[in-house]
């Protein structure tokens, strides 16, 4: 009887200790979780800043890209008379500054989207009134 | 002048001869229009591949000058490598336009004369029309 009585304390123990086992396991966890949004933020914030990140080669090719709109833009009768700002980005330009009327908008993007190695273009101008 | 009437009769019968080609067999023509596809393919990767490379050329004067700093050296380079680059783009149009006349010409064998001819010509005024926009890119 009382072998019986040890055993069963035996195995009282051995589940307990399971129990507590597991519990502390599972408060580790739910620690990890609770950091987890920072620890997965940083990974999701740096990212894109890994996608934004530029080759050197990528970079000559965006130099090269930004010279070649510019000197399209200087070239043409229609946008030639404004300062318009060229930036590029992994081939996509962006254009920005002000010009007189919707047409010399919209030539500016036309001519930066024939430019070789342009993907694609985007028009921050404003039109002035 | 019996002989410059005779003359004038075997001139004309040679002529009507010569004109009036007969159409190509289906195989024959099958066959030449295959042989045109396939140069015109070639000739357009031709062109395609020598556009790249002068692309590549003068985008690296472009980059040279940026190191250089020279900033109306940049604009000349720059200038450059876009004209480059529109003749590069009108030679693959004229090249795809000329490969795509070549097959027409061709398709144009299976017809009998009067609708051959139309045919010849209409793929001559295709060509023609590309050749002249092309221009604009220039």
């Amino acid at each position: 009887m009382t072998r019986i009585l040890t055993r069963a304390l035996l195995v009282a123990a051995v589940l307990g200790s399971t129990v507590m086992a597991g519990c502390a396991s599972s408060d580790g966890k739910m620690e990890t979780t609770a950091h987890q949004p920072a620890a997965a933020h940083k990974p999701a914030a740096s990212q894109p800043a890994a996608t934004d990140q530029q080759t050197a080669g990528e970079a000559v090719d965006d130099a090269v890209v930004t010279a070649k709109v510019k000197a399209k833009l200087v070239d043409d009768e229609v946008t030639k008379a404004y300062q318009i700002s060229v930036e590029t980005f992994k081939g996509t330009v962006q254009l920005s500054g002000s010009v007189d009327s919707e047409e010399a908008r919209s030539r500016a993007t036309e001519l930066a989207r024939d430019v070789g190695g342009v993907k694609d273009v985007k028009n921050s101008l404003q039109v002035r009134n | 002048m019996h002989l410059k009437a005779l003359c004038a009769v075997a001139a004309a019968a040679f002529l009507l001869t010569a004109c009036s080609k007969k159409p190509e067999s289906q195989a024959e023509v099958q066959h030449d229009v295959a042989k045109a596809e396939a140069e015109g393919q070639r000739d357009v990767a031709d062109a395609r591949a020598d556009a790249q490379q002068a692309n590549a050329d003068a985008d690296k004067q472009v980059a040279d000058a940026i190191a250089d700093q020279d900033e109306k050296d940049v604009a000349k380079e720059a200038h450059d490598a876009n004209e480059t680059f529109d003749k590069g783009k009108s030679k693959i149009t004229i090249a795809q336009a000329e490969a795509d006349h070549k097959v027409a010409v061709e398709k144009c064998e299976a017809l009998t004369a009067p609708a051959q001819k139309e045919c010849k010509d209409n793929a001559d005024r295709a060509l023609d029309q590309v050749k002249e926009a092309a221009k604009t890119y220039r």
